[in-house]
């Protein structure tokens, strides 16, 4: 709950200066000597700050220090716990990653919205909300779009959808997003629509509160603003709490072509993932980007629910494939890619088809796994989709 | 029970709720003077200065009265920096110089010698002291993290005011206080003084708030809206409220100041300073 970075930084400076000054303004401290008589000496001596003037100060910076110690530990705004890793994404950065949500709505003009056809490709903030609500979806949403604003470079795609059909119509939708931005995309649907959207989103279904006496109520609902990268991969997720410059800090690295990792284990991230197509019994091939932060480490084993069996192939020095017990990730970039080291899924369970999603688990040298979904894709398409991005700016 | 305000989660309604820890915070500053002055009354009697100084100080404690309590607490506490900033108005430089006016020499040095205070208050009433005091806690006070966790809790709220009225009450009294050792003489020191120390540092912290890209504090941009402007919109207007300060209130005191100053001086050219414990009618002779 507390802040972050700087939070602590503050926290640990206000500590140590509490923990030395009491002692320095101890001798000095006013009342020591009282004035003698009752009338002071009308004149002063040479003015300037003295010692005792100077262990005044550090008194009084003293105290307020301990009162924001006091204070920090009570703070009751609901801010959230930004940087989740050392990946020092400001969103939670979701692991394994999903796909981009399938699901089909009615937009304010009363068209029917085909929402991964629609936005495929594109960098989309899909949140989930009601146009009654008193405080939260209005900030964040105010708060995504002052954060957009700052980043002119980068072309985003806001859409809401509605968790309270009854009283949102299209047209209140409408005129609520107008009051944020005009561009931002609203969408209805029947109750069971709007289940089945959230479901597709992974998001905890909203569910209405008892009306008041005057008919008003509140629908209480998951706060997340999911971000869905130009990947198609649903990868980042802000909860309420996250303020402008946290905000602006994660579209800052979107718009210079990064992308949350895909996975991570400590301080390895898997920043891409993809599998080739193969038939149910036969194999596949996964392709993975790591970037290792950290020292060299070894990927010990490969598991999955999707072959009976999964095999690390290395290339000796004359390109011949091999069998390698393990995959060794020196510190830096390594990239498995056609043609060099990959992962072969060995004994398909069913047949993987381009569109469909693969799951593997990383089993790391000390200890730590990682989960990593990926999509399969044909063959012709798995080099485009090992090679990094470049910047979009 | 409600002591003080501190930030809230809920939206902003204009319904009334007490804070009990605003009416004792008047209640102590104001029984006690009353009590002094009547006391005086019955012993030595009250001079006219003495009554001016009834309505001076009592004004101050309608200034602490309306900062304190709902709704400017409130909406300074949870909702808005401009009412955050109004909020250190009222006390530093509204309250501060008022009550130090409405003291009469007689009783704050009773005051000062029966709490021992004397020497931390001359002190703390040193120039440079007094200026780098003020000016501190105005800068701490406006530090991001700091400001929200005060704010975050009844207890840090409280200390945040007090501070407030604390560092006005330090660094009004150079210029105004009635103890004449530790006024500066002379109205250009004094006008020289407060306009550095209230009206040119303070500019710095107020330059970087109005400037902020984003806006700085997670209590007012995560705050409930209940009106037509962003956090950030909030926030420069806050900042312009801290840079006109100057112009509303420091300026007018300075041109005061100067005024009183010559006229003094084209009405008794020699006598001695005024100020002392007693002056009495014979002195306006
Ligand atoms: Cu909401």
């Amino acid at each position: 709950m507390t802040r972050r970075d700087n939070g602590a930084v503050l926290d640990s400076s206000a500590a140590s200066t509490e923990a030395r000054r009491p002692d320095a303004a101890a001798p000095a401290s006013p009342g020591a000597r009282p004035p003698a008589g009752g009338l002071p000496p009308d004149r002063l001596p040479p003015a300037g700050p003295s010692r005792r003037a100077i262990s005044l100060i550090v008194l009084a910076i003293a105290l307020l220090a301990a009162a924001v110690i006091v204070s920090m530990a009570t703070r009751n705004r609901t801010t959230v716990d930004a940087v989740a890793g050392d990946d020092g994404w400001a969103g939670a950065v979701l692991e394994p990653t999903r796909p981009r949500p399938e699901f089909t709505l009615t937009d304010t003009s009363g068209r029917p919205f085909d929402f991964a056809a629609e936005t495929e490709g594109e960098l989309t903030f899909l949140y989930f909300g009601y146009t009654n609500c008193p405080d939260i979806c209005p900030i964040h949403l105010s708060t995504l779009n002052q954060a957009l604003r700052a980043q002119p470079d980068l072309s985003a795609t806001v859409v809401f959808v509605t968790t309270d059909p009854e009283r949102d119509t299209p047209e209140r939708i409408r005129s609520w997003l107008d009051g944020f931005n005009g561009a931002f995309i609203g969408l209805t649907g029947t109750p069971e629509e709007i289940l089945a959207a959230e479901a597709a989103s992974g998001i905890t279904p909203a569910v209405p509160d008892a009306p008041g006496e005057d008919g008003f109520y509140l629908v209480g609902h998951a706060t997340e603003i999911l971000a869905i990268g130009t990947d198609d991969r649903t990868y980042l997720a802000y909860p309420f709490g996250i303020r402008q410059s946290d905000w602006e800090l994660d579209l800052d690295r979107i718009a210079s072509g990064e992308v949350p990792p895909v996975a991570s284990a400590g301080a390895v991230d898997v920043t891409a993932a993809v599998a080739g197509q193969g038939k149910a019994g036969e194999a596949a091939s996964v392709y993975l980007t790591f970037d290792n932060r950290g020292d060299d480490t070894t990927i010990d084993a490969v598991s999955t629910d999707a072959a009976d069996q999964v095999v690390l192939h290395g290339t000796d020095a004359s390109g011949v494939m091999t069998d390698a017990s393990t995959l060794d990730l020196p510190s830096g970039t390594t990239r498995l890619e056609p043609g060099g080291r990959h992962i072969m899924l060995e004994g398909l369970r069913q047949a993987l088809e381009p569109g469909d999603t693969v799951t593997v688990t990383l089993h790391f040298a000390d200890g730590e796994t990682a989960q990593v979904a990926m999509d399969v894709v044909a063959y012709d398409d798995v080099l485009d989709r090992t090679t990094p991005q470049e910047a979009g700016a | 029970m409600t002591w003080w305000c501190s930030t809230v989660e809920w939206p902003w309604t204009w319904e009334w709720r007490p804070y009990v820890g605003a009416w004792l915070l008047v209640l102590v500053m104001t029984v006690p003077y009353l009590r002094s002055m009547r006391r005086r009354a019955k012993t030595v009697g009250l001079t006219d200065r003495d009554k001016r100084a009834i309505v001076w100080y009592l004004l101050g404690i309608v200034a602490i009265w309306v900062a304190s309590d709902w709704p400017v607490a409130a909406l300074s506490a949870s909702y808005l920096l401009t009412m955050h900033t109004a909020q250190f108005i009222l006390y530093g430089m509204l309250a501060a110089p008022l009550l130090l006016i409405g003291m009469p020499e007689w009783m704050i040095r009773r005051f000062l010698e029966r709490t021992r205070l004397y020497r931390a208050y001359r002190m703390a009433a040193n120039v440079f002291v007094a200026a780098i005091v003020y000016n501190g806690v105005l800068i701490l006070t406006h530090v991001p993290n700091l400001l929200d966790g005060l704010r975050a809790s009844q207890l840090g709220s409280f200390v945040l005011d007090i501070a407030w009225l604390i560092a006005g009450l330090i660094v009004w009294t150079p210029v105004v206080s009635t103890i004449s050792e530790l006024r500066l003489r002379g109205a250009i020191a004094r006008c020289t003084f407060l306009f550095l120390a209230t009206g040119v540092i303070p500019m710095i912290p107020a330059a970087l708030i109005t400037f902020s890209p984003e806006p700085s504090y997670a209590t007012y941009e995560l705050a409930p809206r209940s009106w037509d402007f962003t956090a950030l919109e909030d926030q420069q207007l806050a900042g312009a409220v801290m840079k006109v300060t100057g112009i509303f209130i420091t300026f007018p005191v300075i041109a005061y100041i100067f005024i009183q100053a010559s006229l003094a001086e084209s009405r008794h050219v020699g006598t001695r300073d005024e100020g002392g414990s007693a002056p009495g009618p014979a002195a306006a002779a």
